[in-house]
């Protein structure tokens, strides 16, 4: 067949124009994506674990890689386990997961670790993490498996109508390094260098789990928001994929346990009651698939009793705090595994909210009252038998070294309005303590500004 | 559904090719199936009410010209006076405009069934429970379909003899995410005729294409999130800067937004060889509120202009009002009908946009606008030749632009602002609480913008640029695709690549992207 000279420059028109953006998607994924991924660094590690080696895997999101550490455990247990924990993990994937790791391996126990956030309607699968997971999946796969990975996501029945399924060809649309990390980024590509060296952020140990170091700061790290939780928030659809995962481990005949991984006492505190009221729900819905379900928030403080200091931020454990977890994990395994019940060792009703002694940190709200000046209100995540007294400080943001001052003495009022005579950004500071106590426990900063009219 | 997805690039794409080859002999039947499987696809069994629509309308305007058949004939008989020729014309004329209230009535009820419903609190259980209901694209396809009724009933055109050519027609896939407002006329030779693939077409509507997802994805969802941090704040706290700054960043979201929609839309049907009507043409350089609703919604403007304004103004009480105002204030009384029809059409229009009182409200102001400037030009112009403006010139020409901008800027609080109250606080902000050292912008900007991205208010700028460079080209009559084309292969390359860069480059910035269009819900 004869191509005529019109056609044959219209082709050639077409294949220039895919090949500019070829390698301009080429050049910006080089240059921008990062060197590794959480998903990554997990896979890279499994990927080193020869076949029919692991006895237990840990499923999940960031709580599951940052709290659950498998050595640990295997030294507790005797067994070989491994964290597949990656980055915001849905349910969807940690089904897909399980699938793959049963080929390979002969698991023959399984832990669940879940964030209610993905039982929420809604919030049941995020696109940007999925297509980082799908990605690494890929990394060192053969070119089917890689194309059936990728077409699963481009064409999967929720992503394929969206922009997603096409941004997956684009990597460095979803997946970049931090701003100011490009050139350490590619020179550490170009030097073949490892993850941990590149980028803390993805670096996993051989066993999967990633140790952070940091504590968190209760000052300035993001508020702990009130939330809300009510049952029509759970979602069918998550649901379903919770028993797909308990129908899975039954069919290769692993047993399972579902847990939740320890948050500061403020994170469960922002949901209030209807917190257990969730907690109840999911454990009505697992016991009915005769299936354990342990939510470490509400262990009882003999068994573990996590500290302010053992958390990476609110909703995460460091590695000190993740190692103390682990431990008891391990006991609560074992138990399970001898066939006795954990149940005792957790709050089931709301004695757990007169348990807590601490004042775990402050939330602020500010308002702005004009002509008047700003009302800020201290919402403490606490307990509810501990009874609370605050004051109010300002600092003199225009003095680089102005201490705050106190402008109300410790009271039980949990609000106050500070007046103000002039526009600007003000910094106020709330201490709290327990009432009888010297010094306060438990500070919170909030930055505001006024504008006076 | 977005159009930037690879399941619809995968369906235009397989109907495409099959459109040129298998079905080159036989193209509509190819569309309309293609449509009626996109629409199922999107819309589930909501088709029934697509259906329920082509099928009363298809069968009423048939019905209409049988009648006007039979009132022909009967007064053709022989022995008939004229007198009974006006009995059998009335007869006929009553028959009609029953069955045309009744179709009117079933459609334009069931679209503001749809509506209202969707408004209310959804019950527990049952078919409104999942606020889905509302079936894709009813506004258009309903405004659409009355458009071919109406030009029946008044005799326009013959009504289409073939139920699934008008299928066709009300269903075309894809006009029905977000409109434009097709006539049957305009499109019925382009659907039914045979289309050769055509290399200039194809690419200049794979341009359309790249320019309508560049103003869609690097301008409208880039500012998304700011245009909503901005009109979720409590409005007494705004500062007269972020009033200001909040209209200016909706009036380029909305425009990049709907038009950029549209572009994509026109585009796709392009590559069928099908030219939809055109929807914008450059609003922002409007120089009257008039003239900005002959170039903003192009197909609203003159659906409600055809099927609203002209037979409400030819309606005996208007021609009563005028003869009145003709007595009582002389030449400009005539103007009167019109004044009042632009009130009534814009508070159609307003609720077609929603029924919240603020819809109401911009409606109203957009007529009241129209209706007093029509009113009052003689004596503009006259105060112009007193002050000595020169009308004609290019400063007064800019002088309109920015005013109908503003004017349109203000009107699009009441559309962001629930309580109409709302809207007028935010304006006397402007006034009382100005911070014109623009730190309440910055601090929106810093809150919206992610941290690691400071490129992306340069990346909405040089969109924006490039938007207002090629509208301005567009206002002076270039045709920028063919000028672009002129260019030497350098340039040429370089600009269709950067589109093509900056439009995928935002979506790194907009998280969960993917919002779907403003326009889709009508």
């Amino acid at each position: 067949m004869r191509i005529s000279k019109k056609v044959g420059k219209r082709i050639l028109f077409v294949v220039a124009l895919l090949a500019g953006v070829v390698v301009l998607n080429a050049v910006a994924t080089f240059l921008v994506t990062p060197y590794s991924s959480a998903s990554g660094a997990m896979f890279a590690q499994y990927r080193k674990i020869e076949k029919n080696s692991l006895d237990m895997v840990y499923l999940g999101d960031s709580h599951c890689y940052e709290g659950i550490n498998p050595s640990v455990i295997d030294e507790k247990t005797g067994l070989r386990s491994f964290n597949l924990g990656t980055n915001a993990q849905s349910l969807y994937h940690s089904r897909e997961l399980l699938e793959m790791v049963m080929e390979e391996q002969n698991v023959k126990s399984v832990v669940l670790a879940l964030d209610p956030y993905f039982l929420g309607e809604g919030h049941e699968r995020h696109s940007r993490p999925e297509a980082a997971f799908v990605r690494a999946r890929n990394t060192g796969q053969p070119a089917g498996v890689k194309l059936k990975n990728a077409a699963g996501f481009m064409f999967d029945a929720e992503y394929g109508k969206d922009t997603e399924s096409v941004n997956y060809l684009f990597p460095w649309v979803s997946s970049r390094s931090a701003k100011g990390s490009w050139q350490k980024n590619v020179q550490a590509k170009i030097a073949g260098e490892e993850p941990a060296n590149a980028n803390w952020n993805n670096y996993r140990e051989p066993d999967g789990f990633k140790p952070f170091t940091q504590i968190n700061d209760y000052d300035h790290a993001g508020a702990a928001k009130p939330d809300e939780w009510t049952p029509e928030m759970l979602s069918e659809d998550a649901l379903g994929e919770l028993e797909a995962i308990c129908e899975l481990c039954r069919a290769h005949g692993a047993q399972i346990m579902v847990i939740g991984v320890p948050n500061t006492y403020s994170w469960v505190l922002r949901t209030g009651p209807a917190y257990l009221e969730r907690n109840a729900a999911v454990k009505t819905f697992l016991a009915e698939r005769n299936v354990s379900y342990y939510d470490f928030n509400l262990v009882k403080p003999e068994y573990l009793l996590m500290r302010k200091d053992d958390f990476k931020d609110w909703e995460h454990c460091n590695v000190t705090g993740a190692n103390k977890f682990s431990s008891v994990l391990a006991d609560v395994w074992m138990m399970e595994n001898e066939g006795l019940s954990a149940a005792d060792m957790f709050f089931s009703d709301d004695t757990y909210f007169t348990a807590i002694k601490r004042i775990d940190s402050l939330y602020l709200e500010s308002r702005m009252i004009p002509g008047e000046g700003i009302e800020v209100t201290a919402t403490p995540w606490t307990g509810s038998e501990v009874e609370i007294e605050y004051a109010f400080a300002e600092k003199d943001l225009s003095d680089p070294d102005a201490k705050y001052e106190v402008v109300r003495p410790y009271g039980p009022e949990a609000t106050f309005t500070y007046p103000e005579t002039k526009s600007g950004t003000k910094q106020y500071r709330v201490y709290a303590r327990q009432k009888g106590d010297d010094d306060y426990e438990s500070l919170r900063s909030i930055r505001v500004e006024y504008e006076r009219f | 559904m977005q159009f930037y997805s690879i399941l619809f690039f995968l369906f235009a794409a397989i109907l495409f090719v099959l459109y040129y080859t298998v079905f080159r002999k036989k193209q509509w039947i190819l569309l309309l199936v293609g449509s009626l499987l996109f629409y199922v696809w999107l819309a589930g069994p909501r088709i029934v009410f697509l259906m329920i629509t082509s099928v009363t309308i298809w069968w009423a305007a048939k019905v209409f010209d049988r009648l006007n058949d039979r009132r022909k004939q009967e007064q053709k008989a022989e022995g008939i006076t004229k007198d009974e020729k006006k009995a059998i014309k009335k007869k006929y004329i009553r028959k009609k405009r029953f069955i045309l209230v009744v179709i009117l009535v079933i459609n334009f009820g069931m679209l503001a069934a749809f509506k209202i419903c969707n408004l209310l609190p959804a019950p527990e259980g049952g078919l409104l429970a999942n606020g889905l209901l509302l079936p894709l694209g009813i506004s258009f396809y309903t405004f659409q379909a009355v458009s071919y009724l109406a030009d029946v009933y008044n005799g326009k055109y013959k009504h289409e003899e073939n139920y699934f050519h008008f299928l066709l027609f009300v269903s075309w896939f894809p006009q029905i995410i977000q409109g434009p407002i097709n006539r049957f006329d305009k499109l019925k030779d382009q659907f039914f005729s045979k289309h050769a693939i055509d290399w200039d077409t194809f690419c200049r509507m794979m341009a359309l294409f790249l320019f309508g997802a560049f103003k869609k994805y690097a301008i409208a969802d880039v500012l998304a999130r700011t245009v909503q941090v901005i009109y979720e704040a409590p409005v007494q706290e705004q500062t007269g800067a972020v009033v200001v700054f909040g209209m200016l960043v909706f009036a380029m979201q909305e425009y990049a937004d709907f038009s950029g929609g549209i572009d994509m839309a026109m585009a796709v049907s392009g590559l069928f060889g099908i030219q939809m009507l055109k929807n914008f043409e450059q609003p922002y350089f409007a120089t009257s509120m008039a003239n900005f609703w002959r170039r903003w919604h192009i197909t609203l403007g003159a659906w409600m202009r055809d099927y609203v304004f002209y037979p409400l103004a030819v309606t005996k009480p208007m021609m009563n009002v005028m003869k009145w105002g003709v007595k009582k204030f002389g030449n400009t009384g005539r103007i009167l009908p019109a004044a009042i029809g632009n009130v009534v059409v814009f508070l159609i229009v307003g609720i077609w946009h929603g029924t919240g009182w603020n819809y109401v409200f911009w409606g109203l102001y957009n007529g009241v606008l129209i209706a007093v400037s029509e009113l009052l030009a003689p004596v503009f112009k006259r105060m112009a030749e007193k002050l000595h403006i020169n009308m004609k010139s290019n400063g007064f020409h800019v002088f309109q632009i920015i005013r109908t901008f503003i004017l349109v800027c203000i009107g699009l609080l009441f559309e962001q602002y629930q309580r109409v109250a709302d809207s007028f606080i935010a304006l006397r902000c402007v006034f009382t609480r100005p911070d014109w050292d623009l730190s309440t912008v910055e601090s929106i900007l810093n809150r919206t913008l992610a941290k690691d991205m400071d490129f992306v208010p340069f990346l909405v700028l040089l969109a924006v640029v490039l938007v207002f460079i090629c509208s301005v080209m567009r206002e002076r009559g270039t045709d920028v695709f063919l000028w672009i084309q002129s260019k030497n292969a350098f340039i040429r390359w370089g600009i269709w690549m950067l589109l093509i860069f900056l439009t995928i480059a935002s979506f790194a910035y907009v998280q969960d992207a993917g919002g779907g269009f403003v326009y889709a819900n009508f």
